[in-house]
């Protein structure tokens, strides 16, 4: 009981005895009452200054940092007035935030021109986790008078979940930028695998000459080499609700986000030029770019990922495609769901598409009683699965099942690394 | 001793003694239903300070304001005394209660506090033994004019609470 409460609290029971004396004609009554008037005297003389000159300056340990890693958060309130007596202060914990150390409330005085600090540690799982204003309630001794202002303070910290480190993706996008890089460009010139053979042209390298064509051919030849540049790739986060499995607060939408982060992460110190489309609660479009600031914008937008169930982004069909840069490559991100399968086709006939597919199946499997039943029920669902994604294989789609209790790293190694790329060309008989 | 146990301390001690007060008087007189229930209401107003029902604490108060009401008729000073005594515990529970989620409040406020009440107890004490010690006859017109000034002084005092 604060403010006008306790001042109506003890006005009417002051009140009520001083009319019950008066009918009554008993003096006494009356005074029962001086204690209540003596009360609400007093505290009218200390009555809170008329100007109160509050100012909040908020500072974080770090402005990034890892799963579960703890950051200091020290709040300052500078008093620019008179004394105030009583202070309460409390910082609105934003709600991926637990409180780790100490309390995120503070109750003080401060003097006039002085300042007080409240400090405590939060830690999160992941996301931008944003501090708008400080809640201050400022009231007097007794607490009969009472304001309560928001006060301006912001602060943010990005909490990224941790992630693998990939080590090769080897990719083949049907338009590579100028740039150099690291992507087979499918064309000829200056690189390190060797592309072709043709003719001599002045100016060409000695060291190019290919002797043994020569001899053949009796004319010059030189040897060429593939070209490696940077490309396009756009990775599409699936972020839709009833595309996710969750198991006792575990979701296989977190091992999406981590393996989006570790794509960036590869994509970007490849040097690509790099997007980034989160599909599911709204278009979370990020445009495309290169470097550092880039891979900054990236793991932010990932990082904050939700998911959502809006009606219009229940299948893939409203991909906005005319975002994605023609040529590039794709990677989606996400459990294919059976009616994805055409959308996916579809994206192919214009981009080189690349599905990383967290396996849905095995992560929902690991927390089932192997019944019977249900050993029946998975082995349909992997036939299914496996039927679906044989469809999109034939399509020249390239999908890593990922069952996520392995490394991610060692999957795509594994999947799309030089030896994976090799054994894919024998098996068509190119080699 | 941290200060907040200090306030707990004064309030219970507070409630013990506006109802202790109450008892004994009714005790002596002979007036064994009124010491009961003034004693039951004791009890119940220390319990509540156990709890988390805040509104029990007003609600005490308030009986206490009517059994002294009561006692007025016996003895002006064992009510008066039990009144100052409820308004100490009322008042320090309820403070007690507003540093509750805070971790390890400083103990300044809790001490200017317990002065500023210690304050108005000495100055409710010096008031109602004047007005106790000094019977003068007023008639029913100045009353009246007395409770209209009081009723003017709250409500300008409570619009400058409400701005």
């Amino acid at each position: 009981m604060l403010g006008p409460r306790r001042w109506a609290f003890l006005g009417s029971a002051a009140f009520l005895l001083i009319l019950i004396g008066e009918i009554l004609r008993q003096g006494e009554l009356l005074v029962l009452a001086l204690p209540l008037v003596c009360y609400l005297a007093v505290g009218f003389y200390f009555a809170l200054p008329d100007r109160i000159e509050l100012k909040a300056q908020r500072s974080l340990s770090e402005q990034r940092v890892l799963s579960e890693e703890p950051v200091t958060v020290r709040v300052e309130l500078e008093n620019m007035g008179a004394k105030l007596e009583v202070v309460e202060f409390a910082d609105s914990v934003p709600s991926l935030l637990k409180v780790r150390h100490q309390h995120s409330t503070k109750i003080d005085t401060i003097p006039a021109g002085g300042k007080i600090s409240l400090e405590y540690a939060v830690a999160g799982m992941r996301g931008l986790a944003r501090w708008k204003d400080l809640s201050v309630t400022v009231t007097d001794t007794l607490g009969l008078f009472v304001k309560r202002m928001e006060l301006p303070c912001e602060g943010e910290v990005l909490i990224v979940p941790t992630f693998e480190r990939l080590d090769e993706i080897l990719m083949r996008p049907r338009r590579t930028r100028i740039f150099s890089g690291q992507v087979k460009a499918r064309l000829g010139g200056t690189g390190i695998e060797f592309f072709g053979v043709r003719e001599y042209y002045p100016g060409d390298e000695r060291r190019y000459i290919n002797w043994k064509a020569t001899a053949r051919k009796d004319r010059l030849i030189v040897n060429e080499f593939e070209q490696e540049r940077v490309a396009d790739v756009i990775i599409l986060l699936d972020a839709r609700e009833r595309s996710d499995v969750a198991i006792e607060g575990v979701s296989l939408f977190e091992h999406s986000v981590r393996a989006a982060l570790s794509l960036a992460h590869y994509f970007t110190a490849q040097g690509n030029r790099v997007g980034l489309l989160i599909y599911g609660r709204y278009l979370d479009w990020t445009w495309p770019g290169f470097g550092r600031w880039q891979r900054e914008k990236l793991l932010r937008a990932i990082a904050s990922a939700e998911k959502g169930d809006k009606a219009v982004f229940e299948d893939l069909e409203n991909l906005p495609t005319r975002l994605l840069l023609a040529g590039s490559q794709l990677v989606f991100v996400g459990p294919i769901l059976d009616s994805d399968v055409k959308t996916i086709i579809d994206l192919r006939l214009r981009y080189e598409v690349l599905c990383i597919v967290p396996n849905p199946i095995l992560f929902e499997s690991a927390s089932l009683a192997r019944t019977p039943e249900v050993e029946l029920a998975l082995r349909l669902e992997h036939l299914r699965r496996r039927g679906f994604l044989t469809q999109l294989r034939r399509a020249g789609i390239r999908i890593v099942d990922w069952d996520v209790t392995k490394p991610l790293a060692s999957v795509v190694r594994g999947e799309l690394g030089r030896t994976a790329w090799r054994a894919a060309l024998v098996r068509r008989g190119v080699l | 001793m941290p200060a907040q146990r200090i306030l707990w301390r004064v309030a219970r001690t507070a409630w013990s003694t506006s109802h202790g007060i109450l008892v004994l008087l009714w005790g002596m007189r002979g007036e064994w239903p009124w010491a009961a229930l003034a004693a039951i209401f004791g009890v119940l107003a220390i319990a509540n300070s156990y709890g988390r029902r805040a509104w029990g604490v007003s609600l005490s108060f308030l009986v206490l304001l009517a059994l002294s009401g009561v006692a007025t008729l016996w003895n002006s000073w064992a009510a008066f005394g039990s009144v100052l005594s409820g308004l100490i515990a009322w008042d320090t529970e309820l403070f007690a209660r507003r540093l509750e989620p805070f971790l390890d409040p400083p103990n300044a406020i809790v001490w200017a506090h317990l002065k500023r009440l210690g304050a108005i107890a000495l100055l409710s004490g010096a008031l109602g033994t004047v007005a106790l010690s000094f019977t003068v006859s007023l008639g029913f017109g100045w009353i009246l004019l007395i409770a209209f000034g009081f009723l003017l002084a709250f409500s300008l005092l409570l619009r400058q609470g409400l701005s």
